[in-house]
């Protein structure tokens, strides 16, 4: 397995029935979806932001542009989600994304499974890892 | 419609597991249409009767459920589960799951009024088995309770069957379901699938629950679709985390955690046939199973629907039988009537009563009053007798008989002492037509409530009362009532800061700063109270913690046992309660106070009152050292109209009396100086917020003292107020007024009166009022100047028969105090039952001529004794030997073997007969309880050589230490160590094996005790032989004694008393140089003149007052007497955290006169003794003049009255908090949209509770009802109120 972390461009669709990732665009070569082999929710681990380690001596919410939670491979770079405003405590906490791992193919010749993510904050999508 | 059903919802009332209150999740459900939902909360059904309530409201079915731990009976799989250890997790210790939490669990839903009480007797069951607080039920338990009832069980994910499942071991599923369907049968036994949509395969999955529902089809069972809803909204998930991290003592962190997602919310209808699709699709069925699944678990919704007033009986009543509460002496003409049927029931019941009250009368009525007695009882029988509440009365004065039985102190309270028959029956002291109470203010027709009759017994005996009620009644019929722990801040700051890793001592610090006020207001708080503002915890960087924190507001955290509260029904309870062990092993009710009185159970309070033991004290030592037997309930040897008991009360030297201690109450009655029982009554119902705050004492005091003419209202109203002199005191007199005015009976004019208290009551009652009072003749201006009156008076005012039955132990503590003081002051300084510290009784007791008996191993008890002095100089001939119990840490052991073991001749000999232990032998030497052995006399400069000290005797301890520990060593090397694990088998193991009784809750609970045994009997007296190796002491070191200063601050430290002079004095010098002025100096200066006053801190109180300020009182004790102190709020900004924390303090105020003898200081300025004293030993009184000058940049106060009167304009009948305007700046927060509005003489923006009389009140103000002192805090030095940090 093959970690990425990468931003992809996807196209939203039904797939078996589901709605789920189409098609996406992943270093500039387009991959279709042909299968879901499974679809979760995950949150990350909230209190390594950065305002939250804050409380404890960590690195303010000042120079928070580095995520703390480099090391876990499930958690995003949201760092930068703001303390100043006031969205509802958990929202900015939570982090979810969701994520698909889907059987793709890439000009009817290379196929692969991909981790494919949807980041609900940001409303980013993400290629985390290639499977197989 | 959305016709989904969540049929697993866990609140909050699954202790720290679920994130939400019952009425959050109905809100919820009526956000998404739902018409049905479930709450199945962990190990109990603590939030029922709230959930039903909630779900009422909102014209939603409940259902009802529990969650429960299982022991599995595979041969399964599964983590350990061994639960048999006995080291308690703690926190930093290694990881433990909480007892039962790695289990396998079931849910139980309940169908009809049978299968509700089958789910609460198999909690009681489950929690009354194995050790306490760890409810794991059997197999055999849910099979005996489910058999044949009217039960659903659902297995799921968290089962043994999803264990099973997650192995892929479809064998071990199939065996686990075939053992379920063979004992219920396959109707009961429902599979629950749940897809969080967690990756994996695991419980959660979506193909976990794929493979959940294939094991169901082929075993032929019903499966169907929950979400295991943990919170009620997606953006609770975070409160989740914490409460995992809490709930297993670890921090944060991934593995820790039960949720990966945010996904266990109450989700929509839509979203779960989404979910169902997705099932369906990964167990390969049709798609249409998905719409078959939904059906199925709506149907068995339909099928568990529960109605809350026939299912549950909201609503109804239950009384104990007849034959337990007064069947035992039925006169025979009574028995003589057949027992069949209800009303027979009744009719007996209303016969025994009548019996019993006419039986009474001639005891208690002269037989001129017996005409106007007997009207008076057949009234109050008819409504009896209407209501069906003679069961009642006769149980109440049954358990009243118990209590005297065993020669207990007792007493009613409340406004039970205004009914006839309360004091015919014996349950209440106070006569109510001597005393003009009236009965409708208890007990009307036209209220469909159960009355409310509080007994006050001896708070050192309660325990014992408990269990003779208990054991009258069984433990079928009674129980305790529990009372939910819920978040407040200082606990959610802990709990938070330690989920989130904060270092101890900052999470202690943060949490210390805070009054005890709810964790919402926290962050409020933070901008509010300027001590805290000063404290930099309003920094950015601890937003995220008190954000967290504010969300655990009000989340129960902790079950306990009621103080006060008894439960006493007919042989049915256990159908409608279920019951677990409380911490003294008492059957303890799931259901709080108000959740019983919903389900129409009889609540009785029984009250420990310390008074009642102080007095109860006195009299035992005044028989034992005078040999007077004194009856102090009987008129004739304490008479009502003692003039000296009234001269006590008049001079205002009431420190220890009940209800007449406080600063305040001895002001008010040195300035009204009560003369009868009825002043003692009106004394003390003016001592009430209601009082105060509609002015009512200065013009009651000014008509009393014939100052003025008292006023009336009308000539009509003279007859009811002119007990008053024309003042509204009572809400008897309202009562009365009100039906003099209108012509309505007392029974309605109660109602009106309760109308008034809330917003629209008053509105109707105004309508009602005005026409009435017209047509009987009143002038407008009359009735609107009545209207006035009553209006203001409003939810405010005093029971008169409350107070009555309040001033009975206020008068007969006055009278002990009065002619039997060091009794008396024994008493209260052995029971502690008001507000000041025992030094501050001490005190007292000298200047009323009592000597003050040091420490002393041989004459010292386990109480403070009476002791006869013979006194050269006649100065009292009485006086109070100090207890043994106060030496710090002294165990009730080591106080039994020295009173058992006495007399001693030596320190050896204490030291091997008492066997104390090190620290607490040093701190007997240390505060003088071996000085009368060794003949150490009063400190003196210069002794003779050769005498022994305290510090010899302290090196002897240290000796006799080494000694015993080398002689055990050798003993323990001689013989073998006593086997470690036999120990524990206590009456636990013995009534649990012991099947004599087959389930009696009341022996099961006890069994779970989890209090220390009593101390093992004392035999170790005999002599021991002087054996030569023992270190004895021979001859005197040459150390100094101590010096009177060394011995003051070893007394205050071990004994937390001086007793052998004031602590103050010690800073003499220093306060000499400063000027300070003391206390009995403050009546000859100049009004308004600015001086220093120094003294160790007595009290601080922040309680209601009429601006609606925080205020804070202080009392300081300078050895001369109290000084009081009073903070506004332009000087709380830099001195509240010093006036909190501090325990010597040094205060410049400016004196204000507050009556012919009282004074009190405005206080500008506040410091620590200690701190100014360490600065003037360092660098004289000129360092301290500086010190004390940098006073932080000053305070102005102003207010922002407009937003009061909006607040008091809004239609609420509940306080409304009053916001100043808000400026267009800082941030928007979710929560209450407050921002940094104009800062108020450096206060911010100030908070008010408007009440809908317009009573406003400070929110961090003290709002204690009178007299409930049996859960007081743990009592150090000084008083300090709830609202006071510290």
């Amino acid at each position: 397995m093959r970690r990425y972390d990468e931003a992809i461009e996807v196209r939203r669709g039904l797939v078996c029935g589901q709605e789920a990732p189409v098609q996406f665009l992943w270093r500039n070569r387009l991959w279709v979806v042909r299968d879901i082999i499974a679809h979760w929710v995950q949150t990350g681990a909230w209190w390594e932001q950065p305002h939250v380690s804050a409380l404890f001596g960590g690195t303010g919410p000042a120079d928070g542009s580095e995520p703390a939670t480099a090391g876990a491979p499930s958690v995003g770079t949201t760092g930068e989600s703001s303390l100043g405003g006031g969205p509802p405590l958990g929202a900015d906490l939570l982090e979810e994304r969701e994520v698909w791992r889907v059987e793709a193919m890439c000009a009817r010749t290379s196929t692969g499974v991909f981790d494919v993510s949807f980041d609900w904050a940001l409303g980013q999508w993400r290629l985390l890892c290639c499977v197989d | 419609m959305d016709p989904f059903v969540h049929l697993h919802v866990a609140s909050g009332y699954s202790l720290k597991y679920g994130a939400s209150h019952p009425h959050q999740l109905v809100e919820r459900a009526v956000d998404t249409e739902m018409d049905t939902l479930a709450l199945t909360d962990r190990d109990g059904v603590y939030g029922a009767v709230r959930f039903a309530k909630a779900c009422m409201q909102a014209n939603i079915r409940p259902i009802l459920g529990v969650d429960l731990a299982i022991e599995p009976f595979g041969s399964l799989v599964g983590p350990a589960t061994r639960t048999g250890s006995s080291r308690s997790p703690a926190r930093g210790g290694s990881y433990r799951e909480p007892a039962g939490g790695a289990l396998p669990r079931v849910t139980v839903l309940a169908r009809g009024k049978a299968g509700w009480a089958s789910v609460c007797r198999l909690i009681s069951a489950t929690h009354l088995r194995g050790e306490r607080g760890v409810a794991v039920t059997t197999f055999d338990l849910v099979r005996e309770h489910c058999a044949g009832a009217e039960l659903v069980l659902l297995l799921g994910p968290a089962s043994e069957l999803g264990a099973a499942v997650t192995l892929r071991r479809n064998d071990l599923a199939r065996q686990v379901l075939r053992r379920w369907q063979d004992s219920l049968g396959s109707a009961s036994v429902v599979v629950e699938v749940v897809s969080l949509r967690v990756a994996g395969h695991g419980p959660g999955s979506s193909s976990h629950a794929a493979r959940m529902a294939g094991v169901a089809a082929a075993a032929g069972l019903q499966v169907v679709l929950t979400n295991a809803v943990r919170y009620a909204d997606r953006s609770d998930a975070p409160t989740v985390d914490i409460l995992d991290a809490v709930r297993r003592l670890v921090p944060l962190d991934l593995r820790h955690l039960d949720r990966v997602n945010a996904e266990g919310f109450m989700k929509s209808g839509k979203e779960m046939a989404d979910i169902a699709d997705e099932i369906c699709r990964f167990a390969g069925f049709d798609p249409r199973e998905a719409d078959r699944m939904l059906a199925r678990t709506r149907a068995i919704a339909d099928r568990c629907a529960l109605d809350p007033r026939a299912d549950l009986g909201l609503g109804e009543v239950h009384l104990p039988e007849l034959e337990i509460a007064g069947g035992a002496e039925l006169p025979g003409e009574v028995r003589g009537l057949s027992d069949r049927g209800a009303a027979d029931d009744a009719a007996r019941g209303n016969a025994v009563l009548r019996n019993r009250c006419e039986a009474a009368i001639g005891r208690r009525y002269a037989a001129d009053q017996r005409h106007v007695v007997s009207s008076r009882l057949d009234d109050e029988l008819t409504v009896i007798t209407q209501m069906g509440y003679a069961s009642y009365f006769l149980t109440v004065a049954d358990v009243v008989d118990l209590i005297r039985d065993m020669g207990v102190r007792a007493a009613a309270r409340g406004s039970g002492a205004g009914s006839v028959v309360n004091y015919l029956l014996g349950i209440s002291g106070v006569d109510p037509i001597r005393y003009g109470l009236v009965m409708e203010r208890f007990l009307s027709p036209l209220r469909q409530a159960l009355p409310d009759i509080d007994i006050d017994v001896e708070s050192a005996r309660r325990i014992e009362v408990y269990e003779r009620i208990l054991e009258r009644y069984s433990g079928s019929r009674c129980a305790c009532v529990s009372m939910m722990d819920t978040y407040r801040v200082r606990h959610a700051i802990r709990d938070v800061g330690a989920a989130l890793g904060m270092p101890v001592g900052e999470i202690d610090s943060i949490a210390k700063a805070f009054p005890h006020i709810r964790a919402k207001d926290a962050r409020i708080a933070l901008r509010e109270l300027p001590e805290l503002r000063a404290s930099g915890l309003g920094e950015g960087r601890l937003d995220v913690l008190f954000r967290l924190v504010e969300r655990l507001d009000g989340l129960p955290r902790h079950i306990a046992v009621h103080p006060c509260g008894v439960l006493l029904s007919d042989a049915t309870l256990l159908d409608r309660t279920p019951v677990e062990a409380s911490y003294l092993g008492f059957p303890m009710s799931q259901f709080d106070k108000d959740d019983v009185e919903d389900l129409g159970l009889l609540k009785l309070d029984v009250l420990g009152i310390r008074m009642q033991s102080a007095m109860a004290h006195a009299l035992d030592e005044v028989k034992r050292v005078d040999g007077l037997a004194i009856d102090i309930d009987d008129e004739a040897q304490v008479p009502r109209d003692d003039p000296a008991t009234y001269a006590l009360i008049q001079s205002a030297k009431t420190l220890g009396c009940f209800q007449i201690e406080s600063p305040g109450q001895r002001e008010l009655v040195g300035k009204f100086a009560p003369e009868t029982f009825d002043d003692i009554i009106i004394d003390i119902s003016l001592f009430r917020p209601g009082p105060v705050k509609s002015d009512m004492v200065n013009p009651f005091l000014r008509a009393r003292q014939g100052w003025s003419e008292p006023e009336y209202l009308h000539p009509s109203l003279v007859d009811t107020l002119a007990q008053t002199c024309g003042v509204v005191v009572f809400h008897e007199q309202v009562i009365a007024m009100i039906a003099t005015l209108t012509g309505c009976t007392l029974a309605e004019a109660d109602e009106a009166r309760r109308a008034l208290g809330d917003r629209e009551g008053k509105g109707s009652i105004k309508v009602w009022f005005f026409p009435r009072a017209l047509a009987r003749g009143y002038s407008t201006d009359v009735a609107q100047r009545c209207w006035e009156v009553l209006e203001a008076f409003a939810s405010f005012g005093f029971c008169k028969a409350h107070a009555a039955a309040f001033a009975l132990p206020t008068f007969q503590s006055a009278w002990l105090k009065a002619h039997h003081p060091a009794a008396f002051l024994a008493g209260v300084l052995t029971h502690d039952p008001g507000m000041y510290p025992k030094r501050l009784i001490l005190d007292d007791a000298r200047q009323f001529g009592i000597r003050v008996l040091p420490l002393d191993v041989n004459a010292s008890d386990d109480i403070y004794r009476v002791e006869r002095v013979e006194a050269p100089d006649a100065a009292g001939t009485y006086g109070i030997r100090l207890s043994l119990t106060d030496v710090k840490g002294i165990s009730d052991a080591e106080v039994a073997r020295i009173v058992a073991a006495r007399p001693f001749r030596s320190l050896t000999d204490l030291w091997q007969r008492a066997r104390p232990s090190r620290p607490v032998a040093e701190r007997l030497v240390l505060a003088g309880g071996l000085d009368s052995i060794y003949g150490i006399g009063s400190p003196v400069p210069v002794r003779r050589r050769g005498t022994v000290t305290r510090r010899d005797l302290l090196l002897q301890v240290s000796e006799l230490d080494r000694w015993s520990r080398a002689t055990d060593r050798a003993v323990r090397a001689a013989s073998p160590r006593p086997a470690q694990g036999s120990r524990k088998l206590p009456a636990a193991a013995a009534a649990a094996s012991t099947d004599v009784s087959p389930y009696d809750p009341r022996t099961l609970a006890a069994s779970q005790s989890k209090a220390a045994g009593p101390p093992e009997p004392v035999t170790a007296v005999q002599l021991t032989l002087d054996l030569d190796d023992v270190p004895a002491l021979s001859e005197a070191s040459g150390l100094p004694e101590m010096s009177g200063a060394e011995r003051v601050r070893a007394e205050l430290e071990i004994l937390g008393l001086d007793a052998s002079s004031h602590v103050v004095d010690f800073y003499a010098p220093m306060l000499e140089q400063l000027h300070t002025t003391r206390s009995r100096d403050l009546l000859q200066q100049r009004s308004r003149s600015q001086l220093l006053v120094a003294g160790v801190k007595v009290a601080t109180q922040t309680p209601p007052i009429r601006s609606g300020r925080r205020v804070i009182f202080l009392t300081l004790d300078d050895g001369s007497g109290p000084v009081d102190a009073t903070f506004f709020e332009d000087a709380q900004g830099p001195y509240a955290a010093t006036v909190f924390h501090s325990w010597l303090l040094v205060v410049r105020g400016e004196l204000r006169r507050t009556g012919p003898r009282g004074v009190s200081l405005r206080a500008l300025g506040c410091w620590d003794l200690l701190g100014l004293h360490a600065i003037w030993q360092s660098d004289g009184i000129a360092g301290v003049h500086d010190a004390m000058a940098a006073v932080p940049p000053g305070f102005t106060a102003e207010s922002d009255d407009s937003a009061l009167h909006a607040a008091a304009e809004s239609q609420s009948s509940r306080p409304v908090m009053a916001r100043p305007p808000v400026l267009p700046s800082g941030q928007p927060d979710e929560d209450d949209a407050e921002d940094a509005g104009p800062t108020a003489g450096g206060m911010g923006r100030r908070r008010v509770l408007v009440h809908p009389s317009g009573f406003k009140q400070s929110p961090y103000s003290d709002i204690r009802p009178a007299g409930e002192d049996s859960k007081t805090v743990p009592r150090r030095l000084w008083h300090r109120s709830p609202g006071s940090a510290g």
